[in-house]
């Protein structure tokens, strides 16, 4: 199979786009993908400042090393989960990433601040490990990105992982998903940072081929938890679908933000107040992570939790900084 | 004296190829060569769902994979994220 674009050796067929491309050809096709999404989409500008919430995954780390390359003012925002060999390697994978290009690093553990690593929630409440892990990225994502004063986070999430999330949403009518399902989510409130998905255009498979062309190590092995998760069939069934149809999941995904999404108008009504515990913004008086770390402190002894259990101060919450905390607790690279 | 010296002798390649499935934690050995759009369908893999790497190569689905050659099945699918 031949390059479409300059006729050498292809090394990866597109089919979805009826097109194969050599190694530098598609890491330039890649590029300029990111690249206009981040322009059309008005993401963020040349001269924000952008923390890339990197996983030791292929998406984030091929995410960051565009916007890096590309001259981005960036930092990385590892999540230390504590889920034990799987967040030691995927740390140590960022913690190198960042080491040989001289970017900076932010790394912040989930058991500092709720009191209780993944496990250790999965195993002391009832909710699912994804949906706690989810709860305290985006609440992790947005508090450090906030006091350490950058314009947007930037994270990883493909094409694929937008389609799966979008067939969740539609399997359950689910109105208020679809209506806060979009690659750009503006900051509505002054405590919350502008979050993007610089890749939602692209599929895993493209990410995973930049990733390994441009030799970036990446953790191929995934959450341990994650196996069996609901959001892992959806992609397995939109990949059959995309076997018989090339397309599909493009069709479907972008399809539904150009057409469709504006029919899920955000509901009205809905205020957001400062969290009485943290300061980070909630719909009541405490919020969801304040209240999760609560009941696990709650709960029965930890075990694995190296730190005292505590609660965040009432106030004032905007004088502890999550930066200055991590600064004492958690390695910053800095070139 | 080595015996074998001066006999003729040919050799014949045992090796078959090595498959690494990494997302299953396996590895098959198959013999012969084929394209690597038929190795995946005899192994049940949609190819849009892997990297098909040999040492530090991508190959497309047209390629041709034969005895000797060591391919990984690399994963691309990812999940449980917010």
């Amino acid at each position: 199979m031949k390059c479409k674009k300059c006729g050498g050796r292809a090394v990866l067929e597109l089919r979805r786009h009826n097109t194969a491309f050599c190694a530098d050809d598609f890491l330039g096709f890649f590029r300029h993908h990111v690249l206009e999404t981040v322009r059309r989409w008005k993401m963020f500008a040349r001269d924000e400042r952008v923390l890339v919430a990197v996983s030791g995954g292929k998406d984030s780390l091929a995410l960051w090393d565009v916007l890096h390359a590309e001259g981005y003012r960036t930092a990385g925002l590892y999540i230390d989960l504590g889920i034990l060999a799987y967040s030691q390697e995927s740390r140590a994978k960022c913690e190198a990433f960042a080491r040989e290009r001289g970017v900076p690093l932010v790394v912040v553990s989930v058991a500092e601040r709720m009191g209780a690593a993944i496990p250790e929630v999965r195993q002391h409440t009832r909710r699912p490990a994804c949906s706690a892990c989810g709860l305290s990225k985006r609440y992790i994502m947005n508090r450090a990105a906030l006091e350490g004063g950058y314009d947007a986070v930037a994270t990883g999430h493909n094409l694929d992982d937008e389609a799966a999330t979008l067939l969740g949403s539609t399997l359950r009518w689910d109105e208020s998903a679809l209506a806060r399902q979009t690659p750009l989510l503006e900051a509505t409130h002054p405590k919350l940072v502008r979050r993007v998905k610089p890749l939602f255009r692209l599929s895993e498979r493209e990410t995973a081929a930049y990733a390994f062309l441009r030799g970036i190590d990446y953790i191929v092995e995934e959450c341990p938890f994650a196996r069996g998760a609901t959001s892992i069939t959806h992609k397995e069934t939109l990949n059959r679908l995309e076997d018989a149809s090339p397309g599909t999941k493009a069709a479907f995904f972008l399809g539904f933000l150009e057409r469709a999404r504006g029919r899920f108008p955000a509901l009205d009504g809905v205020s957001l107040t400062e969290c009485v515990r943290c300061g980070q913004t909630t719909t009541g008086s405490v919020c969801a992570f304040c209240k999760l770390g609560e009941q696990i402190r709650g709960s029965l002894p930890l075990v694995g939790v190296t730190s005292p259990p505590r609660v965040e101060p009432v106030d004032p919450p905007a004088d502890r900084g999550l930066i200055a905390d991590v600064a004492a607790q958690s390695e910053i690279h800095a070139s | 004296m080595d015996p074998a010296a001066g006999r003729s002798s040919r050799v014949y390649s045992l090796v078959e190829m090595r498959v690494i499935l990494r997302n299953q934690g396996r590895e098959v050995e198959l013999a012969g060569r084929r394209r690597v759009k038929e190795l995946l369908a005899e192994l049940g893999v949609l190819p849009d769902t892997v990297l098909v790497i040999r040492g530090r190569e991508l190959l497309t689905i047209d390629e041709v994979v034969r005895d000797e050659d060591v391919v990984e099945l690399r994963p691309v699918i990812s999940g449980g994220r917010p």
